[in-house]
C-alpha cells in the first residue's frame, strides 16, 4: 500500500479556518486549496516503513526511502530492509515503469499492473489526484469522528477525468483540515477500502517558502478481503534538493550494486 | 432322461426360430449390450492404464506425500481454476524420506515443488537496449559500436515505421511528438554525441524511444522445483531433447521442449507452426476458422520480424523479399506485411522460405539453451525475488509430446526452487520482528481503528518538525549479483524443505498396500503428513476415467432396461400366440414347471447366442485396435491414452461378466412371461381359437 505515500505529496496542507457547515463554493475552495498543495513544487524524500498483513499470508515489512521530484512523473522508490530487499528499486519515468533487483543486476519493464513490492499498490496511486478539478462535489455533513467534529465530503469522478477511485469520501477535520478518513469506492458503489490518516506533520519547505503537510501515519483497510491491512509511518521527510540524476538507472544501479 | 432333455431343447429351439423377427430384435439389443460391456470396458481399462503411466511416469509417480496440515488438497496439473492449490510444506525431507525409503515396494522419493516465476517483459527494442547497456557497463568499445549501430538501426526502422503511421491514419499531436523522439534518436548527432553520454543517451532511448515500439510481452514460467538426477532416474517419460541435463549439484533450468516450442520461440515463427500443423492434419484456409483467424493476425506481427533484424540482415531480406514478390522497390516493412500475407497456394513455400532466410537472422527464442535467465517471483514470505539461472537444455515427456499437460512443466533444481518460493526462516522473521520495534509499529485492527486512532486518549493530530537528513545509503547493505551457475552440496537436495514429495514404487500393482505401510511409517515417525495416490493427485483429470466408467455403465444400464422391457413385451405376446400350444402340452401331461423352464430355456437360448456373438464379436475388435492402436485425436486424449495410440488389451473376465449380466437380465425379464404361460390350463387352450 504504497499508495499511501503518493498522499503524503498531495496533502501538504494550510490550515483553512473553521466553520460549521460548509457551502458547495467553501467545500470546492477547500479542495481547489488541497489541489494547489498537491502541484507543491520541490524535491521531496521520505523514510517509511511499510507494513503489509494480508489473509494467508506472511506479513511483510519493509524500510523504503521514497524519492519523488514534483512537476514531473519521475518517482523512485529503494528498499532498505531487510536484508534480502536492500537495492531492489522501483523507477518511475513519465510512463515507464522499471523494476530493478541487484542479485540479477537486470532492469525489467513492468506494467501498470503491476503490485509495487508485492503490495497492494498499482503505479497509478501515485499520480496526483486534482480533487477540485476532476471530481464532482456533494457535503454529506458535519460529523464526530471519534472526539474530533470532521466534514464529510463526496467525491464523483467527473466523466473523462483519471484516478484510481472513481468515489472517494473524505472526512475532514473540522479545526485542523487535515483528512483523517478516507473511503474509496467502485464505480458499482462498493466500497473498496478505507484509509485513517490520524498523525500529521508540518514541516517547513525551502522551495515552496511556506509548511508542507504530511500523514505521519496511515492505516489502510481492505473493505474487500477484510483481513488485509497496511500500515505506513513516515519516519523522516527530507525536502532538500535532490540530486539532479537520481531518476536514472545508473544512480539506482550504482548506490545499490 | 437324455431323450427328454433333448425334445426340450428341441421345442424351445423351435420356438425361437418360429419367432424369428422377435428373436432378432431381442437378440440384437442383447448383443449390443454385450458387445458394449466388452469393448467399453476394455477401452476405459485402457485408458485408464495410459492415464496412469502418463501421471506417474511424468510428475506425480505413484503416490504423493504433503502435508496433512495443507489448506487445499494436492493437485499435481492444478485445481478447477488453473492456480496452483497451497498445500503447505514438508519442512524436513530428509526425515520424511527416511521413513518412506524404509517401507518395502519403494523405489525412490523425489522432493518436489510447483512455482511461476516471470523470465522476461518489454519489447524488442528494450531487448537491444539492454545488450546495448551491458555493454556499456562492460566499456568494450568494439562491442559498444556493435550494439550501438544495431540499436540505431531499429530507431531508424522505428521512424520510418512511425512515418508510415502518421500518413495512413489522421495526424494528431501524439504522432508528432512520437515522431520527433523518433527522429532524435534516430539521427546522426544523437549518436554522434552516444559515446560522450552513454548512460544519458541509454536513459532517453529507453524511456522516450522504446515505448514507440508497441508489442510488449512478458514470459511467465511455471516450473517444478526437485531433484533433477533424482526425478532423470525415476520418471521414465523424461529425456533431454536439446542441451544437456543440468550437472550434479549446479543450479540450472530445464525447459519443457513443448512449452519451448510454443511459447518461448518467436511469435511469427510458432504461428508459421502452428499452421503447417493444422494443414497437415487436413484444414485449409478456406475451410478452418482457426486457421483464417491465424492467417489475418499474422501480418500485423511484421514489427516482431522487423525489430529483431540488425543492418547487414534488414538489407539482405529486403533484397531476398523483393525478388520473391516482384516488388523491387518496396520497403522493408511493406516487404514483410505482404510476405506474411499467405494462402493455401503459397503458404509451403513462405514457410520454408521463412526458415531459411528469415528465422537465422532472428532471436528465434526468446531464451535458448545456454542462455542465463532472470527468475522472478513474488514468494511465499511475501517478498519478491530474482534469481539468474542458466537454461541447460530442453525436455520432454515422452509419448506426451503433444499433450497440454505434458507441456505444463518447466523443471529447476531444487536449491533454486527453495530461493524463488522464499519459506520465511527464523532467521528473517526476527529480522522482520526488530524492525518493527525499531519503527514502533503497533498492530490496530479494523474493529477497533475509529477507538485506538480518534478516541478521548488519541494525541494531538499535528504538530511540527524540522526537515531531517535522511542518509539512507551509507547502511544499504550491498547484494551480491547471483552467480546463474553456482553450486551447491548435492546433500542440500535432502536437507531444508518440499511441498510435496513423489514416491515411485518397485511393484506398482501392490499400490494400496503399499500406501497403507506408508502412511503407519509416517504415524510412527511422528511426521504429519498425507499419502495420495497419482490419481487423487492428479486432481480434475484424475477423475475423468472415473467419469468415464460411470458414463459407459450409465449407457450400459440404459440398454439393458430397455431389452428387459422388449424381451418381456416380446414373450408375453409369445404367451398369447401361443396359448393353445401350451394347453395341449398341459393337456399331454407337461407340468407347470415344465412349461415355466421352456420359456427360460427360450431366453437363455437367445442370451447365450447373441450374447457369446456381441462378446466374441467385440473382443476381436479389441484384439484388432490392440495391435493396430486407436489414435488420439487431440493433445487431450493422448494424455489420456498416454501415448499417440491407444492399445486396449482382451481381458476374459470382462467377457464372462457381461455373458453372466446378459444372462440375468434376460432370464430375469422372461420371469413374468413364464410365469403367464405356466398358469395356462389345458381346457382354456382348447376353448382359445388359436
Amino acid at each position: 500500500m504504497l499508495r499511501a505515500l503518493s498522499l503524503l505529496l498531495l496533502l501538504a496542507a494550510l490550515p483553512l479556518p473553521a466553520s460549521a457547515q460548509l457551502s458547495a463554493e467553501e467545500m470546492k475552495a477547500l479542495l481547489g486549496r488541497i489541489d494547489d498543495r498537491q502541484r507543491n513544487t520541490g524535491d521531496y524524500k521520505a523514510l517509511a516503513y511499510i507494513e503489509q498483513r494480508e489473509k494467508n499470508k506472511n506479513d511483510v515489512f519493509f524500510e523504503t526511502v521514497f524519492y519523488r521530484r514534483d512537476n514531473s512523473e519521475q518517482f523512485l522508490i529503494l528498499f532498505l530492509k531487510p536484508k534480502t530487499e536492500a537495492g531492489k528499486g522501483y523507477l518511475r519515468i513519465e510512463k515507464n515503469l522499471w523494476m530493478y533487483d541487484p542479485a540479477t543486476g537486470k532492469w525489467e519493464r513492468r506494467t501498470e499492473r503491476e503490485r509495487i513490492g508485492g503490495t497492494n499498490s498499482r503505479s497509478q496511486d501515485f499520480d496526483p489526484l486534482y480533487l477540485a478539478r476532476d471530481f464532482e462535489h456533494e457535503y454529506k455533513g458535519k460529523e464526530k469522528l471519534g472526539q474530533f467534529d470532521v466534514h464529510h465530503i463526496k467525491l464523483t469522478l467527473k466523466p473523462g477525468a483519471k484516478a484510481p477511485d472513481p468515489i472517494i469520501e473524505l472526512w475532514i477535520d473540522e479545526k485542523t483540515e487535515n483528512t483523517l478518513k478516507q473511503q474509496d469506492f467502485a464505480l458499482s458503489g462498493r466500497l473498496m477500502r478505507t484509509a485513517y490518516y490520524p498523525k500529521w506533520e508540518k514541516v517547513f519547505s525551502e522551495s515552496k517558502k511556506a509548511e508542507v503537510y504530511y500523514p505521519k501515519e496511515i492505516r489502510i483497510f481492505d473493505e474487500v478481503e477484510k483481513e488485509n491491512r497496511t500500515t505506513v509511518l513516515i519516519d523522516k521527510v527530507d525536502l532538500r534538493p535532490l540530486e539532479p540524476n537520481i531518476f536514472t538507472k545508473a544512480w539506482l544501479e550504482a548506490k545499490s550494486r | 432322461m437324455v431323450a427328454s432333455a433333448a425334445v426340450f431343447w428341441r421345442i424351445a429351439f423351435r420356438n425361437v426360430w418360429r419367432q424369428r423377427t422377435k428373436s432378432l430384435i431381442v437378440g440384437f439389443i442383447l448383443f449390443l449390450c454385450t458387445g458394449l460391456i466388452v469393448f467399453g470396458n476394455a477401452l476405459v481399462d485402457a485408458v485408464d492404464a495410459g492415464m496412469e503411466k502418463s501421471v506417474t511416469q511424468s510428475v506425480s509417480g505413484h503416490l504423493q506425500v504433503y502435508s496433512a496440515e495443507a489448506r487445499d488438497a494436492l493437485s499435481v496439473f492444478g485445481d478447477e481454476y488453473g492456480s496452483m492449490p497451497d498445500i503447505g510444506v514438508i519442512p524436513d525431507f530428509a526425515a520424511l524420506a527416511a521413513a518412506v525409503r524404509k517401507v518395502e515396494n519403494v523405489r525412490a522419493i523425489v522432493p518436489m515443488g510447483i512455482n511461476f516465476a516471470m523470465g522476461q517483459s518489454g519489447n524488442e527494442l528494450d531487448r537491444w537496449l539492454a545488450t546495448l547497456r551491458q555493454a556499456v557497463r562492460e566499456g568494450d568499445p568494439a562491442r559498444i559500436a556493435e550494439r550501438r549501430d544495431e540499436v540505431r538501426a531499429v530507431c531508424e526502422r522505428l521512424l520510418q515505421e512511425l512515418q508510415n503511421t502518421r500518413d495512413v491514419a489522421a495526424a494528431d499531436s501524439a504522432i508528432a511528438q512520437d515522431i520527433e523522439q523518433a527522429r532524435r534518436a534516430a539521427s546522426p548527432e544523437f549518436w554522434a554525441g552516444f559515446d560522450a553520454d552513454p548512460l544519458g543517451s541509454l536513459e532517453f532511448l529507453e524511456n522516450k524511444v522504446a515505448p514507440l515500439e508497441a508489442a510488449m510481452s512478458e514470459l511467465w514460467l511455471q516450473f517444478l522445483g526437485t531433484d533433477l538426477d533424482a526425478f532423470a532416474q525415476n520418471f521414465d517419460r523424461f529425456e533431454i531433447v536439446e542441451g544437456t541435463a543440468v550437472p550434479k549439484g549446479q543450479r540450472g533450468f530445464l525447459m519443457n521442449h513443448g512449452f519451448y516450442e510454443e511459447a518461448v520461440k518467436h511469435r511469427v515463427a510458432r504461428e508459421l507452426d502452428k499452421m503447417k500443423k493444422l494443414r497437415a492434419e487436413g484444414a485449409s484456409f478456406e475451410s478452418d476458422a482457426d486457421l483464417r483467424s491465424r492467417r489475418d493476425q499474422l501480418p500485423t506481427q511484421y514489427r516482431r520480424v522487423l525489430y529483431q533484424l540488425d543492418r547487414k540482415a534488414s538489407a539482405d531480406l529486403t533484397q531476398r523479399l523483393r525478388a520473391l514478390l516482384g516488388t523491387p522497390d518496396t520497403a522493408l516493412p511493406d516487404l514483410l506485411q505482404s510476405f506474411l500475407k499467405v494462402d493455401d497456394a503459397n503458404f509451403d513455400a513462405r514457410y520454408a522460405f521463412f526458415y531459411e532466410h528469415v528465422a537465422p537472422q532472428l532471436q528465434l527464442y526468446a531464451a535458448k539453451v545456454g542462455d542465463v535467465i532472470p527468475l522472478q517471483g513474488y514468494t511465499k514470505s511475501g517478498y519478491s525475488k530474482s534469481i539468474n539461472v542458466k537454461v541447460y537444455g530442453t525436455f520432454r515427456f515422452k509419448g506426451l509430446e503433444d499433450s497440454d499437460i505434458g507441456k505444463m512443466f518447466n523443471l529447476v533444481d531444487l536449491v533454486t526452487f527453495r530461493d524463488l518460493y522464499g519459506m520465511m526462516t527464523p532467521e528473517r522473521r526476527a529480522e522482520v520482528q526488530a524492525l518493527r520495534e525499531q519503527a514502533g509499529v503497533k498492530d490496530v485492527k479494523r474493529e477497533d481503528a475509529e477507538a485506538a486512532l480518534f478516541g478521548e486518549a488519541a494525541p494531538a493530530i499535528e504538530r511540527q518538525v524540522e526537515t531531517a537528513e535522511i542518509d539512507e545509503l551509507a547502511g544499504l547493505a550491498k547484494v551480491a549479483r547471483g552467480e546463474a551457475n553456482q553450486a551447491f552440496d548435492p546433500a542440500e537436495l535432502e536437507r531444508g524443505v518440499a511441498l510435496n514429495a513423489a514416491v515411485v514404487l518397485a511393484d506398482p500393482t501392490r499400490l494400496h498396500e503399499t500406501k497403507a505401510a506408508i502412511e503407519a511409517a509416517l504415524k510412527d515417525a511422528g511426521l504429519k503428513m498425507q499419502v495420495i495416490d497419482w490419481q487423487a493427485a492428479s486432481g480434475m483429470v484424475g477423475m475423468l476415467v472415473v467419469v468415464a466408467r460411470g458414463v459407459l455403465w450409465v449407457i450400459i444400464f440404459v440398454l439393458l432396461i430397455v431389452a428387459a422391457v422388449v424381451i418381456n413385451n416380446s414373450m408375453v405376446i409369445a404367451t398369447m400366440e401361443r396359448v393353445k400350444e401350451i394347453g395341449t402340452m398341459r393337456a399331454i401331461g407337461a407340468g407347470r414347471g415344465w412349461i415355466r423352464r421352456l420359456f427360460l430355456a427360450e431366453t437363455a437360448m437367445l442370451g447365450l447366442v447373441s450374447g457369446g456373438l456381441g462378446a466374441a464379436c467385440a473382443a476381436g475388435a479389441v484384439v484388432l485396435w490392440g495391435r493396430v492402436g486407436l489414435p488420439a485425436p487431440n493433445a487431450f486424449m493422448q494424455f489420456l491414452f498416454g501415448g499417440p495410440r491407444l492399445h486396449p488389451w482382451f481381458e476374459s473376465g470382462h467377457l464372462v461378466s457381461a455373458l453372466v449380466i446378459i444372462l440375468l437380465f434376460a432370464l430375469i425379464s422372461t420371469l413374468y412371461p413364464a410365469a403367464l404361460a405356466s398358469r395356462v390350463s389345458p381346457r382354456a387352450a382348447m376353448a382359445s381359437d388359436g
